[in-house]
């Protein structure tokens, strides 16, 4: 089964609300959730008030991807929420296996994001102790971005490379997910997509979330 | 008269759009906005893009306070999305402060300095021509809810003397633990402008409680007591 994310910071955070009774009836299957500290992207959003409020309106399990330079200290701040996933950056520490280990012992899904310029081998030590695998399609840090087409390449690699292993983690794709991008990963979907502005949020197409997403899944599932 | 800003700090994200409209409401002068990136302070808020939302959503004055460690890399930003008056902590950036003004001045917004409530007010002295605010910290930055700290006052009343001294025209703001308690002996020190989080929301006839904060000076504390 694949799974749907909504990325919340492409949300209008004024009538959060409504937004998430969208994406309810939309049957998102988790809330895709931006931590930035303005220092390791430059940008600042979703703190843990802001995420906590969210996980007490909605039955959809959150997803929080730490786009942070110390990410030990942001995991922390968040694990008491219980989200179901937290992703940090291999670009922030040398210690992967350490932070993978604590984020497990909370008895919360450990990922590691990768960002486009990172080699993908990077990751390869890891990939048996991971939940999940965040593949950035863009830079992190603004909506609006062109997906970044040589993560295509990585992403066949890195699909290689796990039909080499037992204990396998999901790969997860974020930024500029659309029908058009989709069709460029045709023949190697990855399990898991987070819908930001192009497909979702986008305010000229006026669709309902409900609607859009399920443009998303039927592509996928064509 | 006491100029009253209301901080969304402690407000119910779920209904940000009806707490923005309750503020203009209820006649608030300016809304205030706290940026933490979890390093200045150990909490993180949001960004530009929620400034820009709120600006689309009110009319009000939006004073944007910077607690984060680079601030000037996102006045910019900040202006751009919609602010009105851009405030810093001295303490992020000692050695640089009079360029930092020089940046908020050329983006055409009013310029803040901040303090925290151990920071000595000394430290500012030499900026306080260049600023339209201060802005002393009432509590330790970082969270809503907290109670006032009165050791405060002292510096309070120290930027007061030097305003008379100087003939400056800078507003002396205080944020953290206001209420009309703590409001009362931070206008009597010589606050200009208050900052609001829980004791707003909390009020249950809002339109009464920016009224009596507002109606605070100096002279109706003296005859009160």
């Amino acid at each position: 089964m694949i799974e749907i994310g909504a990325s919340i910071v492409c949300a209008n955070p004024l009538y959060i609300a409504e937004e998430l009774q969208q994406l309810e009836i939309a049957q998102t299957d988790y809330l895709h959730m931006d931590v930035m500290d303005g220092i390791f992207v430059n940008n600042l959003a979703l703190g843990p008030e802001w995420v906590e409020k969210i996980s007490k309106k909605t039955s959809i399990p959150l997803d929080i991807h730490l786009a942070c330079i110390d990410p030990k200290k942001y995991i922390d701040m968040f694990t008491y929420i219980r989200p179901k996933s937290i992703s940090f950056h291999i670009e922030t520490t040398t210690q992967p296996s350490e932070l993978i280990k604590y984020i497990k012992s909370k008895n919360i899904n450990a990922s590691l994001a990768i960002n486009p310029e990172t080699k993908i081998e990077t990751i390869y030590p890891y990939l048996e102790e991971l939940d999940m695998i965040l593949l950035m399609t863009v830079n992190p840090g603004f909506a609006g971005q062109k997906f970044n087409e040589s993560v295509l390449e990585k992403l066949r690699k890195l699909q290689k490379k796990l039909t080499e292993i037992n204990n396998k983690p999901i790969i997860q794709v974020d930024g500029n997910i659309n029908e058009k991008t989709l069709s460029m990963m045709k023949g190697m979907y990855p399990h898991s997509f987070v819908l930001g502005t192009s497909a979702l949020f986008h305010q000229k197409n006026k669709a309902s979330y409900e609607e859009k997403i399920d443009v998303i899944r039927k592509q996928i599932n064509s | 008269m006491a100029k009253l800003g209301i901080s969304i700090l402690s407000m119910d994200y779920m209904e940000l759009g009806n707490e923005i409209k309750a503020i203009g409401k209820a006649q608030a002068d300016f809304i205030h906005l706290d940026v933490m990136d979890g390093y200045f302070v150990p909490n993180i808020t949001f960004g530009p893009d929620m400034v820009r939302q709120i600006r689309k959503e009110t009319d009000l004055f939006l004073d944007v306070h910077l607690m984060i460690n680079s601030p000037e890399k996102y006045i910019a930003e900040f202006v751009e999305a919609g602010a009105d008056k851009i405030t810093f902590h001295y303490e992020t950036n000692e050695y640089r402060i009079e360029e930092l003004i020089k940046k908020i001045n050329n983006c055409d917004v009013k310029t803040g300095i901040a303090i925290k409530p151990n920071t000595k007010v000394e430290s500012i002295k030499p900026y306080l021509n260049l600023v339209d605010s201060v802005l002393q910290m009432t509590v330790e930055p970082g969270f809503g809810g907290q109670s006032f700290k009165s050791k405060t006052l002292k510096n309070i009343e120290k930027l007061s003397e030097w305003k008379k001294e100087k003939n400056a025209d800078y507003l002396i703001e205080v944020d953290g633990g206001i209420n009309l308690k703590s409001a009362k002996l931070c206008v009597e020190s010589g606050v200009d402008s208050l900052i609001a989080g829980s004791s707003f929301i909390k009020a249950t006839d809002k339109d009464e409680f920016v009224n009596r904060m507002q109606s605070l000076r100096v002279s109706t504390i003296n005859e009160t007591l």
